[in-house]
């Protein structure tokens, strides 16, 4: 009787063992193809880390039951710890920038040699489109400003893009037939005179306001970006994102972050891509090791 | 129950549980070697190794149960 008891308890054992086995495995494979990991900075995170480097950014601070890091001199990274490859990538930003025009969010690719700095940016924020006060229409993601009203969306403006006013783009890109005279397209900088430009399209959306702190007069606003991931933006198990501000080191501005939100997602495993991905793992793994020799 | 049957009990117990917190520790520390991050990222090993420690006392001290059957 005693024996069978033993057997049992034993048998448990090994089954939470078995079970932590499985657990793990299902949270490396990420089965159900979602990953989402969040640092506040009151907080630490396994996932996602602090900014770097140390110089051009300040510690953690407190501030009114806040906490975040302050950027001086730009650009500043941080880094996101992934357990696999995955396909897309929504980063959503609480930040609090009351003077920089533009900043902007950077995904890097995947380093082939230490000065390999590869980024593909998106827009956080463009104060100057923001303070426009020409007629703007927002449709998934992408904006139109009209400076005077010619078109009732985004999609007929794209489908007849005028030759005989200038358009501006700002990480935006029409395909080829869509534009008559190419001479009238020009891509969109700073340092553009919008006198001479009558619309502009940019695949971007102003940040929202979420809160504000009316002692120390910060503004928090977020706005979420979206990247194509893939292996080739895997640095040593990590996605490495930049923050960039333009001129913010030379006009001795300061942006604080708050909040940095990620949402990893990939298509759902099941067991025939499970065995595949296995399969090729070791496969991979043992050309590494024929290579090493 | 008599007090030796209970050290008894306690004893096969905490041993069970001491062989596979440590096979499962050991297993565990090799797939992290193999896979950096595989285990850490989402499990404390300390978790483990508590209990591997713990039974592994608890069995220590109540081996004299045992050992007081075998001496008989």
């Amino acid at each position: 009787m005693k024996r069978k008891v033993l057997k049992i308890y034993r048998l448990i054992l090994i089954l939470a063992v078995l079970v932590l086995f499985a657990w793990l495995l299902n949270k490396n494979v990420v089965i159900n193809g979602q990953l989402f990991a969040a640092r506040d900075f009151c907080d630490s995170s396994n996932f996602i880390f602090g900014l770097y480097p140390e110089n051009r950014v300040g510690d953690v601070e407190h501030e009114n039951g806040d906490c975040f890091q302050r950027i001086f001199v730009e650009p500043a990274y941080f880094k996101v710890k992934v357990p696999r490859t995955f396909s897309q990538a929504k980063v959503k930003i609480v930040y609090a920038n009351p003077d920089q025009d533009l900043f902007e969010l950077g995904l890097m690719k995947k380093k082939e040699f230490p000065l390999d700095w590869r980024f593909t940016l998106k827009p956080l924020e463009n104060k100057i489109f923001n303070n426009l006060d020409w007629e703007l229409i927002v449709a998934q993601g992408i904006s139109l400003w009209q400076k005077q009203k010619r078109f009732d969306s985004i999609h007929q403006f794209v489908n007849n893009v005028p030759d005989d006013q200038k358009t501006a783009t700002w990480h935006y890109q029409f395909s080829p037939e869509a534009v008559k005279d190419s001479t009238k397209v020009i891509s969109w900088n700073p340092k553009t005179n919008l006198d001479y430009v009558d619309h502009i399209i940019a695949q971007y959306q102003a940040s929202e306001v979420v809160a504000s702190q009316s002692l120390t007069e910060t503004v928090w606003q977020e706005n979420s970006v979206e990247f194509l991931v893939g292996g080739e933006n895997m640095n040593d198990g990590h996605l490495e994102f930049i923050l960039s501000a333009p001129s913010l080191t030379h006009s001795r501005h300061e942006i604080k972050i708050k909040r940095v939100e990620i949402e990893l997602i990939r298509p759902a495993t099941n067991w025939s891509d499970f065995f595949n991905d296995l399969k090729n793992y070791f496969l991979r793994k043992i050309s590494n090791v024929r290579n090493k020799f | 129950m008599s007090e030796t049957s209970f050290r008894k009990s306690v004893y096969y117990l905490s041993r069970e549980l001491f062989f596979v917190t440590g096979i499962c520790l050991l297993l565990l520390l090799i797939i992290e070697d193999i896979r950096p991050g595989f285990v850490s990222f989402w499990f404390d090993f300390k978790i483990v190794l508590l209990i591997s420690l713990i039974s592994g006392l608890v069995c220590l001290f109540t081996s004299k149960a045992k050992n007081d059957k075998m001496n008989k």
